[in-house]
């Protein structure tokens, strides 16, 4: 497997960047800042505390993952977590809290879980209609499954879930009779899950796209998200990807909306804001950005259902003050002031 | 008399991550720890050993006299059998 040496200097020189292990926390880096060169001098129990969770997780995954081979009889695709932290130089350093397994029949594999022991947890109605189903746990196993029909992708658009089941290949974890995406496809699918669930949120969703793409033609990846629909989010993911961890020059993104990136820490409430104004613009062409920037201002002019108008401006005034306040701050300060 | 010592090779996931043990018991799903000279001993007890043979190898590794290492082995040995991870034959000399 070919590593990219560049890449990981870069991790590094980033991670020594980051003044406070939260940040580390929340970029999903500490564990690999454990062992990062230069080691960060900072004491701290917290990027310890991550690897041996990293580590006791590793040693549970395959136990999990052969448990749910010999109780469900289909093609089982691992996706993300595992499979990712093989294309690390040490798999420790990705650390992760489930297994998201794509499969065919995503509603006969669940049935066979549990029919094999495995148990439901979670609020059931947090898990409908959306894009996996209600997470299982093999019994004295503590690493959740996710069975799912289709992988998270950006709203409104189908994913490609047909393609990826059939171009599946062997898994990189070893485990025999476990598949996984075609690599490639996994790179530009990470990068769209990544995007789905905050558009260059957080650093190490960004590592795991260039930690799948490493020695990849770049060329491919575009046809592939071209293919997609994403060819936009994607070069816009590489862009941040070059300047992150190959000092290429920062893209706009990261002058305006993404600034936290480049600083290894939290996102301010502006840029949050800022996030939600101009990122579908990095995403999409200008048209359909203008209309999902629309509807997002739409929602942030009008009270939310159960709000006041009062109870609005008091929250626009709130977030004004925060403005330059980490999101967690700005968050539990308003969880403290509910009544 | 000697006995050939050795870890329970079925049921038994574990890795070294720095210089920490971390193992799984499969059999109860319980949780193991370790320190350096512990992570040591398991390693040895791995490949098969003796109680002498895990002696020599704190006494080699740390700074600590026989009759301190030989302590410590056996209360890291009583741990184990307690915990049924050992697989133990004794053979004749």
């Amino acid at each position: 497997m070919s590593r990219d040496a560049d890449l990981w200097a870069g991790v590094d020189r980033l991670v020594a960047r980051s003044p406070r292990s939260a940040d580390l926390r929340y970029h999903g880096l500490d564990s690999i800042a454990a062992a990062a060169t230069p080691r960060p001098a900072r004491p701290d129990m917290t990027t310890r505390a991550a690897r041996r969770t990293a580590a006791a997780t590793s040693l549970i995954a395959p136990l999990v993952l052969q448990r749910v081979l010999a109780a469900v009889d289909q093609r089982v695709l691992l996706m993300k977590g595992p499979e990712v932290a093989a294309h690390y130089p040490d798999p420790l350093g990705r650390r992760y809290r489930d297994l998201d397994l794509l499969v065919p029949d995503a509603a006969a594999a669940w049935e066979s879980l549990v029919d094999a022991g495995f148990e439901p947890t979670g609020d059931p109605a947090l898990y409908v209609g959306i894009h996996h189903l209600r997470p299982l746990l093999a019994p004295g196993l503590p690493l959740m499954v996710e069975i799912h029909h289709e992988p998270k992708w950006l709203d409104g658009r189908t994913p490609p879930t047909g393609e990826l089941l059939e171009t599946a290949v062997p898994s990189a974890t070893g485990i025999p009779g476990l598949w996984t995406l075609e690599r490639t496809r996994h790179a530009v699918a990470v990068a769209v899950h990544a995007w789905a669930h905050t558009p260059l949120g957080h650093l190490g969703r960004l590592l795991d796209v260039a930690a799948l793409a490493q020695g990849l033609e770049r060329s491919l990846l575009q046809q592939v998200a071209r293919s997609w629909g994403v060819e936009r989010l994607w070069t816009t993911t590489q862009h941040a990807i070059d300047s992150l961890f190959h000092d290429a020059r920062r893209p706009l993104a990261g002058r305006v909306w993404a600034r936290h990136l480049w600083s290894a820490r939290e996102r301010t409430v502006l840029e949050r804001h800022l996030q939600n104004w101009l990122a579908p613009f990095a995403a999409a062409p200008a048209p359909d950005a203008a209309r999902a920037t629309g509807t997002w201002l739409l929602t942030q002019l009008t009270p939310a259902p159960g709000e006041t108008r009062a109870d609005q401006l008091r929250r626009a005034t709130v977030a004004a003050r925060d403005a330059f306040k980490r999101v967690s701050e700005h968050d539990a300060g308003v969880d403290r002031s509910q009544p | 008399m000697s006995g050939e010592l050795r870890l329970r090779r079925d049921d038994l996931a574990w890795r070294a991550v720095e210089d920490e043990l971390i193992a799984i018991d499969v059999r109860d799903s319980s949780y193991l720890s370790a320190n350096d000279s512990g992570l040591l001993l398991w390693r040895t007890l791995a490949e098969g050993t003796t109680r002498e043979g895990l002696v020599a190898a704190l006494t080699e590794r740390f700074d600590v006299d026989p009759a301190t290492a030989g302590a410590d082995v056996d209360a890291f040995l009583a741990d184990l059998r307690e915990r049924g991870l050992l697989d133990e034959a004794v053979s004749a000399d």
